[in-house]
């Protein structure tokens, strides 16, 4: 893709950058698809068809959030949104010393991701305005 | 072409940010698609599109004749294009070095194939050892390509009687006679007679030949070598090294001299050796005519001494200083027309020399920097280059960091992260993640934004710079000259964000 493309889907997918939201989730979760059976051999090599019945399956992130009010096992684990106004609203799952500090540490960096190329946009457009 | 044609500039003056930056990045793509700038290519097809890659084709072309895997020197002298026919030639002279030196072999000349010719053939530059010695032997699988630039190099030296040719025999302990011979000469008291990492790093370094060519004056007399105890074979095998030495040192500064190998220590007057010395008595040493004249008759220990002096010059070479003397020369439209018309034929010799003549300003002045302005064209061509290339990093960057907002989502094992149309961000991660997993997602998450950063920074400054240089220039000397005048400040970004200077996109 070339820049003025780039630029062109960007505007269009990007609706408003004057806030940042940023959450992330943990459990016993994987990504379906159609068929979410799973083919393995057993010794004989034969082929059985397995499907799981104790992992929570999601197709896309609002599948997900609505698992999450059914299944304990999977959970919210942050939540963050600041405003550029300066609020900001920080949740933190209250089982905290639960959850492995990876969940903690991606959350961060994630968050540093978001901040980081929101300020990247924003100096690239203000020095060519100005 | 018309180096004069104006680009669109116009860019500058809309309002919307968006329109000045996709105008921006088109004015670069156009620099390239004209041939106005040449970075490495992006792939081997574009290595041999003639009109983008003019002076890199000509130079790795000149370097792969020097090595013998071209039968003929392909003259490239006021063509625009090439035949089919050569450019085949040179695709099978690139894809046999790179068997030779053990790369991969896609007959694309991009970062790896072009610092190796490099390193094998230019005088200045550092070879990457671990690249091509294994602990002090040569590596096999790149024996033919480093034994073919050893056999260069002594020839360029006078010290073997052939350029390498094009059925090649790799070289015997017998190809380096004559260097030991010089060894025992100029007392360089190294013994070095085995084809092995240590004998190559002497052969390679030019500074060092020279000091030691400098440190041996005749013991009865400054003015002349005199080497009363040796046979007549060991006396003219180190002339031959003088004289030839002394010619690379002279083309390297500048000087209009050819690197022959022969074995002219009684040169005529009138020959381009002759009026190179004494062109050099002028300037470097400020002798006056009828001085230089009687000096540059014959060689003299002296000016080895000179050029050793300015090799041995404790300033080590400063990039950043000899861009500001690049910057001040090159100030006007005119001058920057006339560089591109002159260095269009330039070629191998366009990528040699830098270093020695910045060292030469810093001893002697200024004052050289007129006579030897090919030098200056050089330094702005190398300057000019960098930038862009980096420029073009920060626009690679920027695209693949945008790319993977709009396909909203980056998959990793056990973790995705979502992005919404507001760029906020939801991730998932299994129970099953492991340690090893973190790190690489916590990573991939820094270089994301870090190279996103860097690329809006690069962009936004040099859209900056060219909006600020006002008048005095017109057309793509005026892109050139941005590109060059920014080069210490978009080091200065990229070196705050290093892996993307040594990890491209």
């Amino acid at each position: 893709m070339g820049l003025r493309k780039a630029i062109q889907e960007l505007d269009r997918a990007v609706d408003d950058l004057s806030s940042l939201h940023v959450q992330t989730f943990i459990g016993d979760i994987s990504i379906s698809t159609e068929n979410s059976s799973v083919v393995t051999e057993n010794n004989e090599g034969v082929e059985e068809i397995a499907v799981s019945t104790s992992t929570a399956t999601y197709t896309d992130i609002e599948s997900l959030k609505e698992i999450t009010t059914v299944k304990a096992d999977v959970s919210i684990v942050a939540e963050t949104l600041i405003k550029f106004d300066g609020d900001s609203y920080n949740f933190v799952n209250k089982d905290y010393d639960k959850i492995p500090t990876a969940a903690i540490d991606i959350h961060r960096e994630a968050l540093k991701n978001g901040l980081d190329t929101r300020l990247g946009l924003i100096n690239l457009f203000k020095e060519i305005i100005t | 072409m018309s180096f004069k044609d104006h680009p669109s500039y116009d860019f500058l003056d809309s309002k919307d940010a968006i329109s000045k930056v996709v105008s921006f990045d088109a004015l670069v793509t156009d620099a390239s698609d004209k041939g106005i700038i040449s970075d490495l290519p992006s792939s081997d097809k574009e290595t041999y599109d003639f009109k983008k890659q003019r002076l890199r084709i000509q130079t790795f072309a000149s370097r792969l004749y020097l090595l013998g895997y071209l039968k003929e020197k392909i003259v490239f002298k006021g063509k625009e294009s090439i035949s089919d026919e050569i450019i085949e030639t040179v695709k099978n002279a690139v894809h046999k070095f790179q068997i030779e030196a053990g790369l991969k072999q896609d007959n694309w000349v991009g970062e790896k194939t072009w610092n190796a010719l490099d390193e094998i053939v230019s005088f200045e530059s550092e070879m990457n050892e671990d690249f091509w010695f294994d602990g002090e032997e040569i590596r096999e699988n790149r024996k033919y390509a480093l034994h073919r630039a050893i056999q260069l190099r002594l020839w360029a030296l006078g010290m073997h009687d052939h350029k390498p040719k094009l059925n090649f025999e790799l070289l015997k302990e017998s190809d380096l006679e004559s260097f030991v011979s010089v060894q025992l000469v100029l007392h360089f008291r190294i013994n070095a007679h085995e084809l092995n990492k240590r004998t190559v790093s002497y052969i390679f370094d030019q500074d060092f030949l020279t000091h030691k060519i400098a440190s041996r004056r005749g013991e009865e007399n400054e003015q002349s070598f005199q080497f009363k105890d040796y046979d007549e074979v060991h006396k003219n095998r180190a002339r031959k090294f003088i004289i030839n030495t002394l010619k690379v040192e002279l083309w390297l500064l500048g000087f209009e001299v050819d690197i022959d190998g022969a074995y002219d220590f009684e040169y005529k007057r009138g020959s381009k050796l002759f009026k190179a010395l004494k062109s050099f008595y002028i300037k470097f040493q400020d002798k006056k005519k009828n001085r230089a004249r009687k000096l540059a008759k014959r060689i003299i220990p002296n000016v080895f001494t000179e050029i050793d002096a300015i090799n041995q010059n404790q300033v080590g070479f400063d990039e950043d200083d000899f861009c500001d003397d690049v910057v001040e020369e090159m100030n006007s439209s005119e001058k920057i027309n006339t560089m591109w018309d002159s260095i269009k034929e330039k070629g191998t010799r366009l990528w040699d020399g830098v270093k020695r003549f910045w060292r030469a300003i810093k001893k002697i002045g200024k004052k050289i920097v007129r006579f030897f302005i090919d030098n200056i064209y050089k330094g702005f061509l190398r300057f000019a280059t960098r930038t862009y290339h980096y420029l073009k990093n920060g626009f690679r960057a920027i695209v693949n960091s945008i790319s993977n907002y709009v396909k909203g989502e980056i998959k990793f094992e056990n973790c995705t992260y979502f992005f919404r149309k507001d760029m906020d961000a939801q991730i998932v991660i299994s129970n099953n993640i492991e340690n090893e997993q973190v790190n690489y997602i916590v990573g991939a998450f820094q270089y994301q934004s870090k190279a996103f950063n860097v690329g809006c920074k690069l962009v936004s400054f040099l859209i900056d710079v060219i909006k600020k240089l006002a008048t005095g220039f017109l057309g793509w000397a005026k892109f050139l000259f941005s590109m060059v005048r920014s080069y210490k400040d978009v080091k200065q970004i990229v070196k705050d964000f290093h892996f993307l200077a040594v990890n491209p996109i």
